[in-house]
């Protein structure tokens, strides 16, 4: 109030706009809007068309995983991190079973690395194509979103072979995995990936070689490589803007020790090439699924693990590269069955810190292209 | 029984009445299936199926569609002003309905001998048709901004003065477009029109590329239909003008939509593709007149729908650069080049102001193309079908290691960012 005061004061005494009085509006985005995927609420003040100012509301979707995962057994545990980031179960189960696992210092078997590979890129596709979809949605075209949805419909029927279920997989096991591939699903696996590709190739030219969809995505929502950094980024977000920094290659868990991965990073830092840097990521996953069938060994799935699973007292962090970019699990067990505490890095969490950052100056408009370009979850925000 | 048909005046208002009535029957009923045929069609470019549940091939669906709409419960919201919003869809639909009067549907009855019927497929051959067709199409903006601002809705207001704004930008370089066919043919008349690109021996495409394409852009903005849909952007606006409407006052405003973009279809194809004529086919049989007019509407249709399967949407400020800086110009510059072919000679020069038109529309689209390969976004493709990343994108490749345990630091990277984070286990 005192501002608006203040401002209505020197526009009557300056002489500047004519005494014509400027306000700034206060809109308020969400929780409920369509295209703040989920349920984030932006206060944004408004001056014109203008962003001014934005402030991010969370806690809409807040489950209490953390606390849930402290009364639950390690095992009974990772049903729970499916929830976390719901468009990536795999990749949120693979962590926390990483996390128990270095922990209680066991080494999985290869072919259980191996089939974690597998799923966890054909996660990433998943993940990536919802990502690609609901932004062709926020920038106003409908074809992306269906065509990404058939695709990831692909993936979610093998989930739903490989564990029985579509999306909360429960699929990941402390020590290894839970079921050896059925039958003929590594078949499958190629021939889904074989139409993947070609599917993909129609996706780039669908958006990227748009001249409106390049016109409302470049140079928009600059991130700088330092701010970047200091903001703590990782994921499509921080390779976006020039930073080569991935987890599978720069501190390569499980298979990705044997698996080499080409990291796919851009130098210009806009909401494009966040975008660019997620298709092309898409395009490297399924490389590294079909590197990942030929090179899979035989052998045992797991490790035995007692019933009664006791994480020797102490703690660790174990992060893996998620579709969002690093999932983090800082576990910390007391010796008992439950785990003292299990703090998850989220990093949809850490990458909506930037959102108010990039909008200020930016039309309101842009503000859907930005935030869309961040590609956060909710559930992982809120956890 | 038809005793009073031999007075002329009156068999005159009678014919017009009767043709009247029919052709919005047509109007609506092809509104009706138009919105079937778009679900269709955009589903066919998504790989779903679309509407097939109701009836043979989901026929029915725009039967069940009215029913649903005429039994939804029609709220005025309180802060609404009444009267203007109860008037405002009518104002929309009774405008686009007007402006299809002038398209001649067919060829005239007596076939090509110049003898007028009172029963000639078209309701009036008015001699200023053209001008008929712009002036109505341009009260269709009132529709839509009585509506959005006796919503009482913020978005709906934002929504209505976006479509204003829109709209009357666009207005201008339409007109100016189709001033280009104005001097082709000489005349106003729509029937007219059609007989001057019979008596060239060409359709107006050819005279008027430029023209064409920038009609047909502004055309697209006209009726507010993808990308140029920003009145009732979801994603920012919810639904514009139309978020306070239900029931059947919202579909009167779709069928205001709908049938706008009919008629802009029609007047392309009338203006630009020669009507009902195809190459001397209709000579003898009057009746095939219309049903070339009709699939060269359904081409435009279909072109409309699949422009709204493909783009995303244009930002507000772009779209109005887009309208004042680029067509506008480019509309002006069309008649200058149609002027001065006409000057020249008439019609044995049509092909100099069509090859200076289709230079003009590839210079552009190539300083557009340009544009983007300056900001590097553009890659060529190479023989083995890998894109070749521009200079500005570092792609790195690893060679594989042997040993399972990789040393952490030896991990080569182009720009290793300072972190530094230890993953070991720390005992408590």
């Amino acid at each position: 109030m005192a501002t608006n005061q203040d401002t209505e004061f020197q526009a009557e005494f300056s002489g500047t706009s004519e005494g014509i009085k400027t306000q700034e509006m206060l809109l308020n985005m969400g929780p409920q809007h369509p295209s703040t995927h989920g349920v984030l609420r932006l206060i944004i003040t408004l001056e014109g068309e203008t962003i001014t100012s934005c402030t991010p509301v969370i806690g809409y979707l807040h489950r209490g995983i953390e606390k849930i995962l402290e009364n639950r057994t390690v095992m009974a545990g990772i049903r729970y991190m499916d929830n976390s980031d719901y468009l990536s179960p795999m990749l949120n189960e693979t962590a926390y079973a990483g996390a128990v696992e270095q922990e209680m210092g066991i080494e999985i078997p290869r072919r259980a690395q191996y089939i974690r590979l597998i799923t966890n890129e054909l996660q990433r596709i998943a993940s990536h194509l919802v990502g690609i979809g609901t932004y062709g949605m926020d920038l106003g075209t409908t074809t992306p979103i269906i065509w990404a949805f058939r695709d990831r419909e692909g993936i979610l029927s093998m989930f739903e072979a490989l564990s029985g279920s579509r999306f909360n997989v429960n699929y990941m096991r402390v020590g290894g995995v839970l079921h050896d591939l059925p039958k003929g699903w590594l078949d499958e696996c190629s021939t889904f990936l074989d139409k993947l590709e070609k599917n993909m190739v129609e996706m780039d030219g669908l958006l990227s070689g748009n001249e409106i969809f390049m016109s409302r995505t470049q140079g928009v929502g600059y991130i700088d490589p330092q701010q970047a950094l200091a903001y703590g980024l990782t994921g499509p977000m921080l390779r976006a803007s020039g930073i080569n920094w991935d987890l599978r290659v720069n501190r390569p868990y499980m298979a990705y020790r044997e698996v080499a991965v080409n990291p796919i990073v851009r130098q210009e830092g806009d909401c494009f090439a966040r975008y660019y840097v997620r298709l092309q990521e898409i395009t490297e996953s399924i490389r590294l699924v079909r590197e990942g069938i030929d090179k899979l060994p035989g052998g045992p799935i797991s490790v035995r693990t007692p019933i009664a699973l006791r994480p020797p007292r102490g703690e660790t962090y174990f992060a893996i590269e998620s579709s969002k970019g690093e999932l983090g699990v800082y576990f910390i067990s007391d010796g008992s069955e439950y785990p003292w505490r299990a703090k998850l890095r989220g990093p949809s969490f850490v990458n909506l810190q930037i959102v108010p950052e990039l909008l200020r100056g930016h039309k309101m408009s842009d503000a859907i292209a930005i935030l869309g370009s961040t590609d956060i979850v909710l559930g992982e925000v809120d956890r | 029984m038809f005793d009073f048909m031999n007075n002329p005046t009156v068999a005159l208002i009678v014919a017009t009445v009767v043709k009247g009535a029919l052709l919005i029957v047509i109007l609506l009923t092809a509104f009706a299936y138009m919105t079937l045929i778009e679900r269709r069609v955009v589903a066919k470019i998504q790989g779903r199926l679309g509407p097939n549940r109701a009836g043979p091939m989901g026929l029915f669906q725009p039967v069940a569609d009215a029913l649903k709409m005429m039994f939804k419960e029609q709220m005025i919201p309180s802060q609404a002003r009444a009267g203007i919003y109860v008037l405002a869809p009518v104002i929309s639909v009774v405008v686009a309905l007007c402006a299809f009067a002038v398209v001649p549907i067919g060829n005239n009855w007596s076939a090509n001998s110049g003898v007028h019927s009172i029963w000639d497929p078209f309701i009036g051959d008015i001699n200023v048709g053209l001008l008929w067709i712009l002036s109505i199409s341009s009260l269709s903006v009132y529709g839509i901004v009585l509506g959005g601002w006796s919503s009482g809705n913020r978005y709906s207001l934002l929504g209505a003065l976006r479509s204003a704004a829109q709209m009357v930008s666009y207005e201008t370089s339409l007109g100016l477009a189709l001033s280009g066919v104005l001097m082709w043919a000489g005349s106003l008349s729509m029937v007219t029109i059609v007989h001057r690109q019979l008596d060239m021996g060409i359709w107006y495409i050819c005279a008027q590329p430029l023209g064409f394409v920038i009609y047909i852009i502004a055309a697209v903005a006209e009726v507010n239909r993808a990308p140029f849909d920003l009145p009732e952007a979801e994603q920012e606006l919810t639904a514009g003008y139309l978020t306070e409407y239900a029931g059947l006052r919202w579909s009167l405003f779709q069928m205001a939509e709908y049938i706008n973009m009919i008629t802009v279809s029609a007047v392309a194809s009338t203006l630009f593709f020669g009507g009902w004529s195809l190459f001397g086919l209709t000579d003898g049989i009057p009746i095939l007149s219309i049903v070339i007019f009709m699939i060269k509407v359904a081409f435009f249709l279909f072109l409309f729908i699949w422009l709204r399967a493909t783009l995303p949407r244009i930002r507000y400020d772009r779209l109005m650069r887009f309208g004042w800086q680029v067509l506008l110009p480019l509309a002006a510059l069309n008649i200058v080049i149609t002027a001065c072919t006409v000057a020249l000679g008439g019609d044995r020069f049509w092909w100099i102001s069509g090859v200076a038109g289709l230079l003009v529309v590839v210079v552009m689209l190539f300083a557009i193309r340009r544009q983007g390969i300056l900001e590097g976004t553009h890659f060529s493709e190479v023989e083995t079908g890998k894109p070749v990343l521009p200079h500005s994108v570092r792609l790195v490749t690893y060679e594989q290691e042997p040993e399972l345990e990789q040393d952490e630091d030896s991990a080569p990277s182009v720009s290793q960012p300072p972190l530094a984070r230890n993953s070991n286990t720390v005992q408590v």
